[in-house]
């Protein structure tokens, strides 16, 4: 039995990895990605959209799946997760489509072919993982750690700040990574809304239609070296929290 | 001080408690940690006042009582010596004293995962004691501690207690009640009874009764019970507080199943037949009976 | 390189599992014409060409469709599979040659409309030039105009885009507009606030994000948008007015582009397959053009790019 899990295990590795060496065989020279000025505006354009977008993520998201597992009854949770599934399931071209009308006439700024725009589809694919992500994690601090605190005389606010914080802050690094990927891979809802100004996602599309396959991957293997640090980062800083 | 009434689907009661230590006695699930989280305002349920003003509207940080849980209470991700700190009011000086007396200088710096059930509920306890309570609720905090270290905080809790404050602990064992308190309380089944001095308590209830190592009763007279105990016999009647009464027992086997018992007391002397004894003949105690062997009265007071 | 081997095999395993192998049967009526098209051809393929074709010859009809230079790049760098490629002008069979097609026929073109979204700020303006009741020339003053929301595709991914580009700038010699129209109602190929992908386009026009759009009349009438038609000089449609579109061009990453009629070029990719024959010889047929013709295509006689004798025999003779 544990020879079949190891055996199954390390082939699902070597085939989760196998993408990532195809990349790397087929990639372009990784100096001609970069020596195009639009390649640059580009992987700019995801660094400052998705930071922006992430940052939006956490400030939305953090009260809202904080709301979720710490205010709501089990039954409301129990709704509103599966609530919460309906956008996740939304699949991103679907997701631009509707976006077009939320960004059009119907939006006090226009936002199609903005950076706002960018960031707001960006956010838009993101979120719901965020908050899942998240939420799934802020459950399983018990309950019982911050009534110990109120017991000792401590206010919501200090608990929630030695006490809650400190293990939260390990879920939210954690959905954050998890939002990064989904806001730096967006590309159903940019293509619709914000082909300009274009994130790597849309330009590698582009780049394929014009210059073909190995100029394409080449500036892949950019957005997969240019998005890795902020998770890695936030596993590391975030990921090693006692429970 | 402090007087409870409380009304809750877990415990039910009134009881009025006086500065000093408070026993509060019953087994697992008689309601000891529903009734402590009604206090401290974890939970709802009744009314609680302290110095005659009702805490109903004070959030559990605002009332000036504080609780240790039975279960591992600490956070997880901080030193003991951090969340001392955290919470501390107390002088340092006083403090000090304290974390010599529990012995957790070696254990400051380290996280809770790395401490025994023993030593977390040490650092549990110290944690409680730093805030300056002037209502303190140990809901069995010292359970998992050893022996010889519990002996010495019961020790220096009853020394150093301020004697203008109260302080509640539960447990399931009389011996540690009534050595340590000065009042003792009894919850059975969710129900609260009167606080009684320590050093002359009436059994309330059979299972009470057994709880404080009385073997069984005997009725003398419709309304009075002879209690047997190992160590002396009560004489007494419900309401009324039980005399305790010197005597001498012996027992007769009559058959593997039954046995007759002798009981010479103020010199009037009864005899009875019951289960027979399990140890060896030991005729001058009672403590040779097993808790089961004797039947209780009739309770016609449950 | 070990990955690919893998990767080959388990493509080979999938296919083999599905039951459509890349190379067909030897009964020719089980084959399977595996066409890559233009985006644009999606529904005129799907919906009326393919089953038509299927029920005629007993070949099955697989389609998938890319804006055409994507789809040229895929197909050369085998990264997908087809042996019909149907594209938006010759440019992108090019990035086939000589390697996997060495012809391709033109024979038919969908004309550049512009599309526009009557409820939009411009709307009645847009609806009267619609109906003649005002002069095409005052939609190029119209676009100029500081809010108008005009959307464009990518001149350096998608032919329609170059065509839009460069319709205006025959428009501007046309109707003898001042030498400035071109870059106020443009700007840049590449201009940020107009260019939008083939694949939002129509949607943001539809939400009202637009005012107009570029657009192919074939898209037009499938998504029963409002649209103002242009002339043979304009639409790109007309391979007889291809000298007047040589007149324009426009500037792409990958160089001066000049214009010619929007052709749909149809060619073979790899191996020529009996069931790929027959696809292309059913759609230049009398019965492919009347289905093309129906869906609001331009059809005439089939022109040959390229070498005459790497034509399939079959599809030789219906060239004239």
């Amino acid at each position: 039995m544990n020879r079949i899990v190891t055996g199954i295990g390390t082939l699902v590795l070597v085939l989760l990895f196998l993408p990532l060496a195809v990349l790397v065989a087929h990639a372009g020279s990784l100096t001609a990605a970069l020596s195009s000025a639009e390649n640059r505006m580009a992987l700019y354009t995801t660094l400052t959209s998705g930071i922006l977008a992430l940052a939006v993520d956490m400030l939305l998201g953090v009260p809202l799946s904080w709301f979720l597992s710490r205010r709501l009854s089990p039954g409301w949770q129990r709704f509103w997760g599966t609530c919460l599934i309906i956008p996740m399931l939304m699949p991103p071209l679907v997701l631009g489509l509707v976006l077009a009308y939320l960004a059009g006439p119907a939006s006090p700024v226009m936002l199609t072919n903005t950076f706002l725009g960018l960031v707001v589809a960006e956010v838009y694919e993101s979120l719901p993982f965020f908050v899942f992500a998240a939420w799934g994690y802020l459950r399983t601090i018990p309950r019982s750690l911050e009534e110990d605190a109120w017991a000792l005389g401590k206010t919501p606010r200090e608990t929630f700040r030695y006490v809650l914080w400190p293990l939260a802050a390990t879920g939210f690094a954690v959905a954050g990574a998890m939002a990064w990927a989904r806001i730096v891979g967006a590309f159903g809802g940019p293509i619709v809304v914000a082909y300009h100004p274009s994130a790597l996602p849309v330009q590698i599309w582009i780049i394929l239609q014009e210059q073909g396959l190995p100029a394409a991957l080449g500036l892949a293997l950019w957005l997969m070296v240019a998005v890795l640090p902020l998770p890695v980062w936030l596993n590391w800083r975030y990921g090693r929290a006692e429970r | 001080m402090l007087s409870v009434n409380v009304k809750s689907p877990h415990v039910t009661g009134q009881a009025t408690f006086a500065p000093g230590m408070v026993a509060l006695v019953g087994l697992s699930g008689a309601g000891k940690t529903s009734l402590f989280r009604l206090i401290a305002g974890l939970d709802i349920g009744g009314d609680v006042t302290v110095h005659g003003q009702s805490l109903a509207s004070r959030h559990p940080w605002e009332r000036p009582i504080r609780y240790v849980p039975q279960r591992p209470s600490l956070v997880p991700h901080k030193t003991i010596g951090s969340q001392v700190t955290w919470v501390q009011r107390m002088d340092n000086a006083v403090l000090k004293e304290w974390i010599s007396l529990l012995a957790l200088e070696p254990l400051w710096h380290r996280l809770p995962r790395e401490l025994s059930g023993g030593e977390q509920q040490r650092a549990a306890l110290i944690r409680a004691l730093a805030t300056d309570p002037e209502i303190l609720l140990l809901d069995e905090a010292l359970s998992a501690v050893d022996r010889p270290h519990r002996l010495a905080i019961w020790d220096a809790l009853k020394g150093l207690w301020p004697r203008d404050r109260l302080l509640i602990f539960s447990t399931h064992d009389w011996t540690d009640a009534e050595t340590w308190a000065d009042t003792i309380t009894y919850l059975e089944a969710g129900r609260l009874h009167a606080p009684q001095t320590a050093r002359n308590v009436t059994p309330l209830t059979a299972q009470m009764a057994r709880l404080m190592g009385f073997l069984g009763a005997i009725p003398l007279t419709p309304n009075q019970w002879l209690w047997l105990h190992p160590a002396s016999l009560g004489v007494g009647a419900w309401p009324e507080a039980p005399c305790i009464l010197p005597g001498r027992a012996s027992v007769t086997a009559l058959t593997p199943l039954s046995a007759r018992y002798t009981l010479h007391i103020q010199g009037r002397t009864f005899r009875w037949t019951g289960p027979p004894r399990e140890t060896g003949p030991q005729d001058d105690r009672v403590s040779i009976f097993q808790p089961v062997i004797t039947p209780f009265g009739e309770e016609n007071r449950e | 390189m070990k990955p690919i081997i893998w990767i080959a095999t388990s493509l080979g395993v999938t296919a083999l599992l599905a039951g459509c192998g890349p190379k067909p049967s030897a009964t020719p009526p089980h084959g399977k014409a595996n066409v890559a098209y233009a985006g644009s051809l999606a529904e005129v393929n799907d919906q009326v060409i393919g089953p038509n074709f299927s029920q005629a010859t007993g070949y099955q009809y697989l389609g998938q469709g890319g804006g055409s230079f994507g789809m040229a790049q895929k197909l050369a760098s085998h990264t997908i599979n087809a042996n019909v490629f149907e594209s938006v002008g010759y440019a992108p069979i090019q990035i086939l040659e000589p390697k996997l097609t060495r012809w391709a026929v033109s024979f038919a073109s969908s004309p550049l409309v512009i599309a526009f979204n009557p409820k939009s700020r411009y709307g009645p303006e847009l609806t009267a030039i619609q109906h003649g009741k005002k002069p095409l020339k005052d939609l190029f003053r119209l676009m100029q105009s500081p809010g108008f929301r005009l959307g464009r595709t990518n001149p350096g991914t998608d032919p329609q885009g170059q065509a839009f580009y460069m319709m205006v700038e025959l428009a501007q010699k046309h109707f003898h507009l001042p030498p400035d129209t071109t870059e106020k109602v443009l700007g840049a190929p590449d201009n940020p606030h107009q260019v939008y992908s083939e694949e939002g386009i129509l949607t943001l026009l539809q939400s009202g994000s637009l005012d107009a759009a570029s657009a192919f009349l074939s898209e037009a009438q499938q998504r029963h948008l409002d649209y103002i038609p242009l002339p043979r000089t304009l639409n790109f449609a007309d391979p007889s007015e291809n000298a007047w579109y040589h007149q324009a061009s426009v500037k792409t990453p990958s160089g001066v582009v000049h214009g010619s009629a929007l052709t749909i070029d149809i060619t073979t990719v790899g191996k020529v397959t009996p069931a790929a024959q027959s696809f292309i010889h059913f759609v230049l047929g009398p019965r492919g053009r009347a289905l093309m013709q129906k869906a609001g295509y331009t059809t005439f006689p089939a022109h040959l790019y390229g070498t005459r004798s790497a034509v399939p025999k079959k599809i030789r003779a219906e060239l004239s």
